[in-house]
């Protein structure tokens, strides 16, 4: 697909066997009639390969590097700034092969187109780059053409353009460019019928070494071919036939072509002539060509809107220039997807490589990343922890001995603090014993025995055993003694006065 | 050639293969050491949070026993019972609190420090006991009553027969000696008890 980007122009190269003419168009120009071409038309020129360098001569894909640095160096010169580029190939490197499809859409054909260039190739299939000329048709059945260049010849020129700093968009064919901007400009848009009323256009690009011939039937590239006639500007030609004897070598060729193609539908439209001169050939001959092919004088055009679409040649410039140059603007605009023209880099019939990110593998790498990171967070923690243990062993080993004897200073000065301010509480025992006894006098201690842990044994007398079983019961409930317990209760006289008694507490402290 | 099930089974197979070598090499061990480790690093931390707390005790102790030592407690034994003999005949002159003997018990040493015991017997009122107790209760020097047992002579009279055990602190010089540098540093600094 050829990409026009969004620079304010580009530039068209059509390569030739021994000159490359280079036109500056501004973008989209060369899309629309000779008049936009017209105002397309930044600046042409002519570049000559160097003596001793031909496109034959060398086939390495590099070898070839001081062409591109000339052609550089003349871009340059000439005042082109645009590194954007369409490349126009001539019909001589292209082998093409019409091929009829059944009614399908794009999607569903190329597998078929891929099959047929197959049998085509059947050995050297990766040697070729293939694209198709014209659109399949889901309403019926279509032809198109297969065209194929040497994979070799395609990196040639593509390093010769690396070398001259061209951002090369698209590598297309030159004729078919042409082809499709004569059925633009004289046999009306591709795909409808022509200015002339004509749906199939046969365009003749006539240059001084070759001649080309392109079939437009129905909007579709139905044939493309290099003629096998004598070549009008060859160095012998003088010796050679007469024009009048080419001019029937042409008609005879281009007959062969059309009988080649699928034949014409029934609806007997008329066909329509373009004839692209680049050669010495006179005016003359060329109108009885479109007679000899039985096309209607009114229906032949040569170089039409030639001058219209480059006014601004220099005087100095010859037909021929003016026609290559045109070819040059044509390669600008062509467009695969519309039909006639092809795009050898970025070809429709180009398998796709295999999409390296599917949905298994995404979910894959999700999983093993997650795995992964799982891992890792795992481990960092792992290794957190152990740090954090390690350092708090080491700091707990360094302050060893400042604890020990820590300990052993605090052991002492607790131990000390009984001797000082924790004596133990004889006195406030003393007094809530006395608070417990009844202040009737109906109980009295005779002995007490006190203990310095606060537990305490008290031997007494009561005047009955309700007394002591109440000094027993407000000792419980004063909350200031616990383990409170009866050690015995009796009555120590014959008369039954008095009841000794004897407990055992513990005194509860207030700190 | 192995079919797709063959595959898909043989793929599913290794796979469980290769987590259960997984779990086996390197998940379980590190899972089983992390799990020790966060035991281990909690019960560091709560022992370093009670040497923390030993340490600002250490601190204060350290001033605090700085303090008894230079204020009250007696360098050597014969200092320490003369003491204490003087004292506690002061305060049961004091109380009206009648001493008839005092003798001399047991001597012990605990953490650098020797304790002496004493035995004394005597008489009095319930009044004059309460008061000497006080006097005992809040004197200067280190005293302690280990024992008291108090006997009523008569059921009509408030007469009090009293046997005290009582022990008082004397320090040793390996005390002072024993104690780390930045201890003296801090006890230098004369803080209060």
């Amino acid at each position: 697909m050829i990409r026009l980007g969004q620079s304010a122009s580009i530039l068209g190269l059509a390569l030739d066997e021994r000159s490359i003419h280079v036109v500056e168009m501004r973008r989209g120009a060369a899309r629309g009639q000779a008049s936009h071409w017209h105002a397309g038309v930044l600046r042409e020129a002519r570049f000559d390969l160097p003596d001793g360098v031909t496109w034959e001569s060398t086939v390495a894909p590099h070898a070839n590097a001081g062409l591109g640095s000339a052609l550089r160096d003349f871009l340059r010169q000439q005042g082109f700034t645009t590194r954007r580029a369409v490349v126009g190939l001539p019909g001589r490197w292209l082998l093409t092969r019409p091929q009829t499809l059944p009614p399908a859409d794009m999607a569903t054909a190329v597998p078929l187109l891929r099959l047929a260039i197959e049998r085509e190739f059947p050995t050297d299939v990766k040697e070729w780059v293939c694209d198709v000329a014209g659109q399949p048709s889901p309403s019926g059945p279509r032809t198109v053409l297969l065209t194929a260049v040497p994979r070799r010849r395609l990196e040639q020129v593509t390093a010769a353009m690396e070398q001259a700093d061209l951002d090369v968009q698209s590598m297309t064919s030159t004729t078919l460019s042409l082809l499709a901007a004569s059925a633009a400009l004289a046999c009306g848009a591709p795909g409808g019928t022509g200015a002339s009323g004509a749906t199939d256009c046969i365009a003749l690009l006539i240059l001084p070494h070759g001649v080309e011939v392109a079939v437009l039937r129905g909007g579709q590239v139905v044939a493309l071919d290099r003629l096998s006639v004598p070549t009008p500007d060859a160095p012998d030609a003088a010796a050679g036939p007469t024009e009048s004897a080419r001019i029937a070598a042409m008609v005879a060729a281009v007959r062969r072509v059309l009988a080649a193609v699928p034949p014409a539908p029934a609806d007997g439209s008329a066909s329509s002539l373009v004839i692209w001169n680049a050669s010495a050939l006179s005016e003359a001959p060329l109108k009885s060509l479109g007679a000899q092919l039985g096309i209607p004088p009114g229906a032949v055009h040569t170089n039409p809107n030639l001058a219209k679409m480059l006014p601004n040649l220099p005087p100095g410039r010859g037909t021929s220039d003016a026609v290559l140059f045109a070819a040059a603007a044509a390669v600008t605009g062509a467009r695969p997807a519309q039909g006639a023209a092809v795009d050898f880099l970025h070809s429709r019939l180009a398998v796709a490589a295999p999409r390296r990110l599917t949905r298994r593998r995404v979910l894959s790498a999700a999983v093993a990343a997650c795995l992964i990171l799982a891992t890792v967070w795992l481990v960092g923690d792992w290794y957190r922890q152990k740090r954090a243990v390690d350092q708090l062993q080491q700091r707990l080993t360094q302050i060893k001995p400042e604890l020990e004897a820590a300990r052993i200073n605090v052991a002492r000065v607790r131990q000390a603090r009984g001797w000082y301010d924790r004596r133990p509480a004889y006195l406030e025992a003393l007094r809530d014993l006395t608070l417990a006894f009844p202040e009737g006098g109906q109980a009295w201690t005779s002995s007490l025995a006190l203990r310095e842990d606060m537990t305490g044994t008290l031997a007494g007398r009561a005047a009955d055993e309700r007394t002591v079983l109440n000094l027993l019961e407000r000792c419980k409930s004063s909350g200031r003694f616990a383990a409170v317990k009866l050690l015995y209760m009796r009555h120590d006289d014959r008369q039954n006065r008095y009841v000794s008694f004897g407990m055992t507490f513990s005194y509860l402290a207030q700190e | 050639m192995l079919s797709k099930r063959e595959r898909y089974i043989g793929w599913t197979a290794a796979a469980v293969v290769a987590v259960l070598l997984l779990d086996w090499l390197v998940l379980s061990p590190v899972l089983s050491s992390r799990e020790r480790l966060a035991v281990l690093r909690q019960k560091l931390q709560k022992e370093q949070v009670t040497a923390q707390r030993l340490l600002a005790d250490d601190s204060a102790a350290t001033r605090r026993y700085r303090n008894l030592v230079a204020v009250s407690l007696p360098g050597d034994a014969s200092a320490a019972e003369s003491r204490l003999l003087n004292d506690l005949r002061t305060w049961s002159q004091q109380a009206g609190f009648k001493l008839s003997s005092i003798r001399p018990d047991r001597a012990s040493a605990v953490n650098d420090l020797n304790e002496l015991s004493f035995q004394a017997t005597g008489e009095g009122s319930m009044h004059a006991l309460a008061r000497f107790l006080y006097m005992l209760r809040n004197a200067q020097m280190p005293l302690r009553v280990l024992e008291l047992q108090v006997a009523s002579r008569s059921d009509a009279a408030d007469d009090l027969t009293v046997q005290l055990r009582i022990s008082t602190l004397w320090r040793a010089p390996a005390a002072e000696a024993s104690m780390p540098s930045g201890h003296l540093a801090v006890a230098a600094e004369g803080g209060r008890p």
